[in-house]
């Protein structure tokens, strides 16, 4: 048999465990989230198996294909322009029944399919394992046992895909009994040439399909729609789900339990985190203390990697004769990708707190207590997990603020998410409240984050009031169970930030410090090398502020990447000595403390970074809200920062 | 009663979804359907949203589409 590329596309509900096993069947890096909606866009990975390449395709987690939202969509669109050669239906077994309905879909349209139930170590925890083989002896296909979490069922399920994209097996033919009056309808519609399938999903999604239907077929699409809101006093959709589900039941009597209720360790958890009274206190809480570990544990691997980082400069510098090429490599290379370097540690505990709260299931919980919060100021709850992952990166934060679908609540948590401190800004933190602040560090952190979330809100307010408005959308959200966040996935995911952190270093901070550091030798043997006179320059717009020329060079060159602020610094004050502790005691020696305060503040507000002003120009299709979230980052950050310094001196 | 009228412990059972065509096609996506059974489970400080329980289920609804679910109590 030559070798040939089947196309197999993953669907299944959101939270089903889909992604998790993309990632195993691929091997494929990539973000796997306990909430609705990460994977907007579908994602590719290929796998050989038998001589076969597969190509997987992870679809957007959805509940039907004739529901009118932007994920559903893009499934339906996918696969009714590009059909895969196979479906791998993924199933969570704990919620059989409401995952089968998106099955009924798949069989009704006839759509090749493979049934992968997953999550059964969860179910047979709780005793309410389902049958598989049984399963599908009643739906007439294959349904195989999985688990995206170790690849004890992973063989068995490719020899299946494989053996199904080789010899077809025969198709079940699939017929919902449903009520009466829909069956009438639905006869109609047929008799204008529409099969069942076209028909029953017409009329679920009243009239907005991926194939074409004429104008009359629309006509009465929407005739029988409104007639059956007059027969009953519920809508079409309402009765083909009843339909649907009415035979899953049939199917569940038959191959076993559907579980009822939450288990004793979920209702445990809930009753603390989703409790009227301690919920919200507790979600504060573990955000202060998420903060507090970043920097505390943090702070062991980065004294190892400063040391190694001093002690690799002065060996070079030992080693070298004097000249251009040591200067470079030591006061240049090593100053200012050592300064950046430090805060590897910082960044991987950010990522790893920030995915385990999202792996659990305990962002979507956040949403939910913060949703009223977001909704006094023109957003809700679904804005929540972008702005979270703000504080990782906002690059990706702002292309999460697809998941809401009302245009104008989207904006404007696009265009506040920047205020979100992200991990780029850590170090510019950790530097400073070190410096100025050592005994009150994570404190201090703690606040300029508070000041960050605080500023998102009161923006968000008044853009709420200046936007025009147009009918909110509302708040419906499933909460996804709680789960143990699995090691492999949780790993995947914080090395691939860290690869990109550490990218970044070998890129733009290499780049910018190496820059940097030809601005300020050149001209040799003036008094002032151009970094200097370009400082001097600018420094009586930032002397309100009590910043000195050295703080004005680095955050012009945090325009480029937050992260080359620490690098500059450590560029401007090093002279000649190469470790941390020398730019502390420098730091500490040329400027005030309330200055050191306003220096954090410009730098949490200013404007975002390059990527982050891209990605806005792409995500709201105009440079217009681009530039309007430059000059605002400016303006608030100039303002804030005079402010801090002025009160500050009174204090410090 | 409504949904937002059910206190805690109390079981409720679902007489009809009103509102919006596309609120209703969005809880019908969820799998909350006529003649289940639904308890409150858990409410935020401010009582809204709330989340409530159907089956393993639980769904986040603000108290302004909550209103829209017609319930009745279940004696059993």
């Amino acid at each position: 048999m030559t070798e040939r590329v089947f196309t197999v596309a993953l669907l299944g509900n959101p939270n089903c465990g889909k992604t998790s096993l993309f990632n195993l069947l691929t091997g494929s890096r990539q973000r796997t989230g306990n909430m609705a909606g990460v994977t907007v866009t579908g994602r590719e990975g290929e796998r050989e198996h038998q001589g076969v390449t597969l190509k997987f395709v992870d679809l957007p987690g959805i509940y039907s294909l004739s529901h009118n939202r932007v994920e559903e969509r893009v499934a339906r669109d996918y696969l009714f322009e590009t059909p895969p050669d196979l479906i791998l239906n993924v199933l969570d077994a704990g919620n059989l029944s409401r995952n089968l309905a998106l099955t009924t879909q798949l069989l009704e349209q006839q759509l090749p399919s493979v049934i992968a139930v997953n999550m059964l170590d969860e179910a047979e925890a709780q005793g309410i394992a389902p049958d598989c083989d049984e399963l599908g002896q009643l739906l007439g296909l294959p349904v195989l046992p999985s688990d995206g979490r170790r690849p004890r069922f992973l063989d068995l399920l490719l020899d299946t895909l494989v053996g199904q994209l080789r010899i077809p097996s025969q198709q079940p033919d699939l017929a919902i009994d449903y009520e009466k009056h829909v069956e009438q309808s639905l006869t109609q519609l047929m008799a204008t040439g529409l099969n069942r399938w076209q028909a029953v999903q017409a009329l679920e999604s009243g009239g907005d399909v991926a194939f074409v239907l004429h104008d009359d077929q629309q006509a009465l699409v929407k005739k029988q729609i409104k007639q059956l809101e007059n027969y009953h006093d519920d809508s079409a959709a309402q009765l083909i789900a009843e339909g649907r589900y009415g035979f899953i039941h049939g199917l569940m009597h038959n191959s076993g339990s559907d579980h009822e209720e939450l288990t004793f360790a979920e209702h445990w958890l809930d009753s603390i985190a989703l409790n009227r009274w301690l919920g919200f206190p507790v979600f504060v809480g573990l955000l202060w203390l998420m903060f507090e570990a970043t920097f505390t544990l943090g702070a062991y691997p980065a004294d190892w990697i400063d040391a190694t980082v001093s002690a690799l400069g002065q060996w070079l510098a030992s080693g070298l004769p004097d000249g251009l090429l040591r200067d470079v490599l030591v006061d240049g290379l090593i100053a200012g990708v050592g300064g950046v370097l430090v805060f590897l540690p910082n960044v991987v505990l950010l990522f790893t707190f920030i995915a385990i709260m999202e792996q659990s299931g305990y962002m979507a919980r956040a949403a939910f207590l913060t949703d009223r919060l977001m909704s006094r100021v023109g957003l809700h709850g679904k804005a929540f997990v972008p702005l979270v992952m703000g504080f990782g990166c906002n690059v990706p934060a702002i292309m999460a603020t697809r998941t809401i679908e009302e245009p104008r609540a989207r904006l404007i948590t696009i265009l506040i998410n920047p205020f979100m401190s992200c991990s780029a800004r850590l170090p510019v933190y950790v530097l400073l409240a070190g410096v100025f602040f050592a005994d009150r560090a994570g404190t201090v952190m703690f606040g300029i984050y508070i000041l960050g979330i605080l500023m998102a809100f009161t923006v968000a307010l008044i853009l709420s009031r200046t936007i025009p408005t147009q009918h909110d959308e509302s708040f419906i959200m499933e909460l996804p169970p709680w789960r143990f966040p699995s090691l492999r996935s949780l790993c995947l995911h914080v090395w691939d930030k860290a690869g990109d952190f550490l990218s970044k270093i070998g890129g733009v901070i290499l780049v910018g410090s190496l820059l940097i550091w030809l601005l300020q030798t050149f001209p040799q043997g003036a008094d002032q090398s151009f970094l200097e006179q370009l400082g001097h320059f600018l420094a009586p717009l930032f002397a309100p502020l009590g910043f000195g020329w050295q703080e004005t060079v680095a955050l012009l060159s945090g325009f480029i990447a937050k992260e080359v602020i620490v690098a500059t610094l450590a560029v401007v004050y090093q002279m000649g000595e190469h470790d941390m502790v020398g730019l502390q005691a420098a730091m500490l020696a040329g400027m005030a403390p309330a200055a050191g305060l306003a220096l954090m503040v410009f730098t949490l507000l200013y404007m975002p970074c390059l990527a982050t002003i891209a990605v806005i120009r792409r995500e709201t299709g105009s440079w217009r809200w681009a530039l309007i979230s430059i000059l605002m980052g400016l303006v608030l950050a100039w303002g804030g920062a005079f402010i801090t310094y002025r009160v500050g001196s009174l204090f410090f | 009663m409504t949904l937002t009228d059910v206190a805690k412990k109390q079981t409720c059972r679902i007489l009809a979804i009103k509102g919006p065509d596309n609120l209703r096609q969005r809880l019908t996506a969820l799998g909350v359907l006529r003649g289940q059974r639904v308890r409150l489970s858990a409410n935020t400080l401010w009582g809204n949203p709330r989340t409530y329980a159907i089956g393993r289920q639980q769904i986040c609804l603000r108290n302004e589409d909550a209103v829209m679910v017609e319930v009745e109590l279940c004696n059993d």
